[in-house]
């Protein structure tokens, strides 16, 4: 499974964490789109058939609106309360939960935070 | 004390007052909550100036419909979520800026303009989350 991370998610360590389990993970930076608008990152994932992992899932989701057919995307959203944020091992264990659940995700936006 | 661009970087000083710092550096100083045990401090004569009219080197606005918070230049990512990561993952500046591939200076810029639209941040935090939440109401409707 090919999981791409947005911008605002592409830190090392998650990409090290979802390696570790089991992903193919690709950073914007490898494939020249860091600072690109949402729109672009969105377009690379349907044509490549990453699933897009983004911490700003308004902005996505206008763009899973207007266009619904893609391999998934799976948004995080920060809490006012950093206790209750998902850190980078908890949305590697949540990605691996909803995969293990066979939950479809082609078309499919789906929000972390709750998965826990 | 290192110099680092337009910040100064304090070491191995485990407690130490902004009466103490400004002592030392003899100008006022910013300290920043994000980076103990090492302290790390923006000269405050930089900063009164470049607050005036939020001039940074590494921060900027970007055209949204209603986030008003500046991101990081080059990058898709706003300062709130710059920040988020430092509290969440308990890093220091440097880690962050390793981690993003950033210079260390942009990651002390977005915690100086965090500390100084406190208000703005929180209230788009808020704002996202409850786009979120509803969100989430409407896919897990379309999931089951």
């Amino acid at each position: 499974m090919k999981i791409y991370l947005d911008d605002c998610l592409a830190a090392k360590t998650l990409a090290q964490l979802l390696k570790k389990a089991g992903f193919e993970v690709i950073l914007p930076k490898e494939v020249e789109l860091q600072g690109q608008p949402d729109e672009e990152h969105f377009k690379f994932c349907h044509r490549k058939g990453y699933i897009l992992l983004t911490s700003n899932p308004s902005d996505f989701w206008e763009l899973h609106q207007s266009n619904p057919h893609h391999f998934g995307i799976f948004a995080v959203y920060q809490d006012n309360n950093p206790k209750k944020d998902l850190t980078f091992k908890q949305m590697t264990q949540v990605i691996q939960k909803i995969i293990k659940k066979k939950i479809p995700l082609k078309n499919q936006f789906i929000i972390l935070n709750h998965w826990r | 004390m290192e110099s680092l661009g337009q910040f100064i970087k304090v070491s191995d000083l485990q407690k130490v007052t902004s009466g103490k710092l400004r002592r030392l550096t003899k100008q006022p100083v910013f300290v920043t909550e994000h980076s103990q045990p090492r302290y790390v401090l923006l000269k405050l004569s930089d900063y009164e100036e470049r607050k005036k009219g939020d001039q940074y080197l590494y921060l900027t606005a970007r055209p949204h419909p209603w986030k008003k918070q500046f991101f990081i230049k080059g990058r898709n990512m706003s300062v709130s979520a710059l920040i988020a990561h430092l509290h969440r993952e308990k890093w220091l500046p440097e880690k962050a800026a390793e981690e993003f591939s950033l210079p260390v200076e942009a990651v002390l810029e977005a915690i100086h303009y965090f500390h100084h639209h406190q208000k703005l941040i929180e209230l788009e935090v808020l704002e996202e989350k409850r786009r979120a939440e509803s969100i989430e109401k409407k896919s897990r409707e379309n999931l089951s």
